[in-house]
């Protein structure tokens, strides 16, 4: 042991007398190896935008975030994003930061306002870091006016994108965009266990209480037929703030408990009127019935508990799915190689005999915030022509689902076909590798949409296959979730304060009925502590909102 | 000597009353229990990383691998982002050490000699960032008018002078180098630095070796400067690639839709276990050859001061 611990403390007094008496060499040497590629990247910053030393090719230095690096970004340099470059003469040095890493790096960018040129995509930023630094961004409403003609058209045609743009002192800080080719009924819906159905000999329920003796059934018998009554799981979830929101979207929605994705659980009730849903009498009939199903079996006792993994790992299970019912965007998005046991359920009937399903078109397809200029942006006329192109029908496809000719194909009569990935992976994957997805800017007129076809057997082809299913149930204007409106400073920093205590306790709540129950008795002391949480000012900022959001689409 | 062992052993078993016993079985016990627990977690990711992924989120993973596979390990060769990581750890672990080392140590040394004029303003000027510090947005920001952003000299420059580091070396050098041994070789015609390179040094193994293993270990274990100050995916160390593949891989199944978001969670599902056996592995084999140089170090912190 001795010998060890001399030896390497020799080797270490050594490698120290040796590294600082040859400080200098090593130094050198390492540089000119590691340090080569960040000094090339340093050379082609400095060259950027700000210093104007190269005047042909303007550089501009864009910052976008990616959900995961397990997709490729190359895309960012080829394809359809460099042909606009060099269409537009212009150089994009593309900063990519990770979901995962970008809050502390946002607020250290927000801080030091060591900004790049531009945001790219709604991820980047959200409403209150645009509010809380407005000095930073560009107004563009002129800007627009110059330079964006093809933009200025879209705003003729959908005042709606018009009314996300502007904020409520009318300015525009942002640009806008909806996503093309998206299905009507823009939301997750329910998939039942056809399989289940069938071996138990029972019908496709269409109201909720024929869904719950289904669920009822399959719990108590053996649905999947492996000699085992007790090993069936009628609806499972997992632990995250969003239960509520997803439940009152979906298994809720019976009861006309639409509310907005935005997780501020706003609706509009019968009447179009805004309501802030977890204080309505139809919530609370509704968190009754799921108490219910929870008593009898059909929720899982994990529900509340387990985490997301655990979920995908009932509902993916080797041999068959163990789960009865789940919600989501497509079938295969959550229950995997299971999908197949899968059918889509229509909109089952609440106690109103009414068919709610939801419709986050507002929320999901329309966007502000995709493209922020910054105060550093020497030259923004240009970036923002540049920015005009995505509001092209071609390049809109190109940018939602990657370049033309490898993964879009030009049949050469005008219409194109979205190709199948050829490494096995789906299209959505796919689709975030090779394209900007669902970020940035992007317009497709509609009768654009017939010249593209997309793979059937794909997530994108099969959402809007299933959309015959429910899209007549969708409505807009009242029973339905509340619209994306436009919040003062003010307004969003005290609906930030007060929601989070707010959300908090409604969602603990709601957990805390379905699984021990008591609803009735504790239902007035619930009113009066949101009361006393400033619920009723909430309400009143919504209000407000909501109204002015109204007079601005007209 | 064989005599006097069996005596004392022997001499012990028969002083040994029931109540010893006792506390002897509790004191076994309890560690145990603490092993256990600290060993656990460790082993269960070590047959996470070749047992079936799905098994492993539906529990039914304990003390055994279940549908042994190594197709994590398989898909981790193909990561190149990893080895990428890898080599950036092990580059920014060994330059970050040998600046360390090289800032540190003769700062130390510098500060233990009493006739340095201007010790005490050079101490309180050392222990004042040891409390107070810029905050992480001046430094960002100092860092950034270097033109060390994004660099590999980021990772290794700018953090590298530790004031705890300092006190303990010079509480070493304080208490193992005596005046007498400057005086000595000053007789003899050595200068401070051939004084510093032939005599202290050699002296103060134990003390580098904990200062060095220190600084690699947290070299090693850092994610925190890199997230800050480095942007390209080539720069980045391995804790921040383990980093994106563990919490990157949460948020995307709270994202918006679709197929993408399961099958990149799917991909980190199976990855995950076996990404953290890699990236540990090379700290936890050398960790039970110099643990004792870190009981040695927090000695030189604490009982000579």
């Amino acid at each position: 042991m001795s010998y060890l611990k001399k030896g390497l403390g020799i080797f270490l007094a050594a490698a120290m007398v040796v590294g600082s008496l040859a400080g200098c060499g090593s130094k050198t040497d390492t540089a000119s190896t590691a340090g080569s590629e960040p000094a090339k990247a340093e050379t082609t910053e400095s060259s950027g935008g700000n210093e104007a030393a190269n005047d042909e090719v303007p550089t501009y230095t864009i910052a976008t975030v990616r959900w995961t690096d397990s997709w490729p970004v190359e895309f960012l340099e080829n394809g359809i994003m460099k042909e606009l470059e060099e269409k537009h003469g212009i150089k994009i040095n593309w900063q990519v930061y990770y979901n995962s890493d970008w809050a502390e790096q946002k607020s250290l960018l927000l801080a030091s306002g060591d900004l790049p040129d531009a945001f790219f995509g709604s991820i980047c930023l959200n409403d209150s870091d645009v509010a809380q630094n407005k000095s930073y961004f560009v107004e563009l409403t002129d800007l627009i006016d110059q330079n964006m003609p093809n933009l200025k058209a879209v705003f003729e045609k959908e005042p709606e994108l018009l009314a996300r743009a502007k904020d409520r002192n009318g300015e525009i800080y942002s640009l806008v965009k909806k996503l093309p080719l998206r299905p009507v009924v823009c939301g997750d819906i329910m998939y039942l266990n056809k399989v289940w159905l069938d071996n138990l000999g029972l019908e496709v329920p269409t109201t909720y209480k024929e869904l719950e003796a289904v669920l009822e059934a399959f719990v108590t018998q053996d649905a999947d037929g492996d000699g085992d009554p007790n090993n069936e799981v009628g609806i499972t979830g997992s632990a995250s703030s969003g239960v509520l929101s997803g439940n009152l979207r979906t298994i809720l929605a019976p009861f006309g408990t639409l509310v907005s994705r935005d997780t501020n659980y706003m609706g509009l009730d019968k009447n179009g009127s805004p309501v802030f849903m977890p204080v309505q009498d139809n919530y609370k009939e509704a968190v009754k019935w799921m108490h219910d199903l929870y008593q009898k079996g059909i929720v899982d006792p994990e529900f509340f508990t387990q985490e997301s993994s655990m979920a995908t790992a009932k509902l993916q299970a080797e041999g068959g799915s163990q789960v009865g019912l789940f919600t989501g965007w497509t079938a295969d998005a959550q229950a995997g190689l299971n999908a197949d046991q899968f059918i889509p359920l229509e909109a089952v009937a609440g106690p109103d005999g009414e068919r709610y399903i939801e419709n986050a078109q507002n929320y999901l397809d329309v966007c502000d915030r995709e493209l922020l200029i910054t105060t550093n942006c020497k030259n923004p006329e240009k970036l923002l022509q540049w920015a005009d192109d995505f509001y092209t029908d071609l390049v809109s496809l190109q940018t939602f689902y990657g370049s033309i000719p490898d993964q879009v194909k030009d049949n050469g009569d005008g219409t194109y076909e979205v190709l199948v990935p050829s490494d096995g992976s789906s299209l959505d994957t796919s689709a975030w590798s090779y394209s900007m997805r669902d970020f940035g800017p992007k317009y497709m007129n509609p009768d654009f949409y017939d010249k593209v076809s997309l793979p059937e057997n794909q997530g994108d082809g099969v959402k809007l296959a299933e959309d015959a299913i429910n899209a007549k149930y969708v409505r807009t204007d009242k029973s339905n979730a509340f619209p994306m409106v436009k919040y003062t400073d003010e307004e969003l920093s005290r609906l930030t304060s007060l929601g989070t205590d707010i959300y908090k306790y409604a969602e603990a709540q709601y957990a805390h009925w379905v699984v021990d129950g008591g609803i009735d008795n504790e239902w007035e002391d619930y009113l009066k502590q949101l009361d006393a949480m400033g619920l009723q000012e909430l309400i009143e900022i919504q209000n407000n909102a909501y109204e002015a959001y109204k007079s601005s689409m007209q | 000597m064989e005599k006097q062992k069996n005596v004392v052993s022997t001499g012990i078993k028969v002083k040994k009353s029931g109540t010893d016993r006792v506390f002897d079985f509790f004191l076994y016990l309890i560690a145990f229990i603490i092993i256990l627990i600290v060993l656990y977690p460790m082993y269960f990711i070590l047959i996470a990383s070749v047992s079936n992924p799905a098994d492993v989120s539906a529990g039914n993973i304990v003390f055994l691998p279940k549908g042994i596979n190594f197709k994590g390990y398989r898909k981790l060769a193909e990561y190149s982002q990893l080895w990428v990581g890898y080599k950036n750890t092990i580059l920014y672990t060994a330059a970050g050490t040998v600046i360390s080392l090289i800032v540190n140590i003769p700062a130390a040394y510098a500060l233990s000699r009493k006739d340095l004029c201007g010790k005490k303003l050079f101490t309180v000027f050392y222990l004042i960032p040891m409390f107070f510090t810029g905050g992480l947005i001046p430094t960002y920001l100092v860092v950034k008018d270097f033109g060390l952003l994004n660099s590999f000299w980021v990772m290794v420059l700018p953090f590298s002078v530790i004031t705890y580091y300092i006190i303990v070396a010079r509480t070493f050098f304080n208490n193992s180098i005596p005046g007498d041994l400057w005086e000595a070789a000053q007789i003899d015609g050595c200068g401070n630095l051939n004084f510093f390179f032939r005599i202290v040094l050699p002296l103060s193994k134990a003390v580098i070796a904990v200062i060095a293993l220190w600084t690699a270990v947290g070299q090693w274990n850092s994610y925190f400067n890199a997230l800050i100050y480095l942007r390209s995916p080539e720069l980045q160390p391995l804790q921040l690639v383990l980093r994106n593949i563990l919490i990157s891989n949460q948020t995307i199944s709270s994202m918006a839709t679709g197929a993408a978001a399961v099958e990149a969670k799917q991909m980190a599902d199976l990855i995950k276990y076996a990404i953290i056996v890699i990236s540990s592995a090379p700290i936890m084999c050398m960790y039970p050859f110099v643990q004792k140089y870190f009981n040695q170090g927090v000695m030189l912190g604490s009982l000579k001061g």
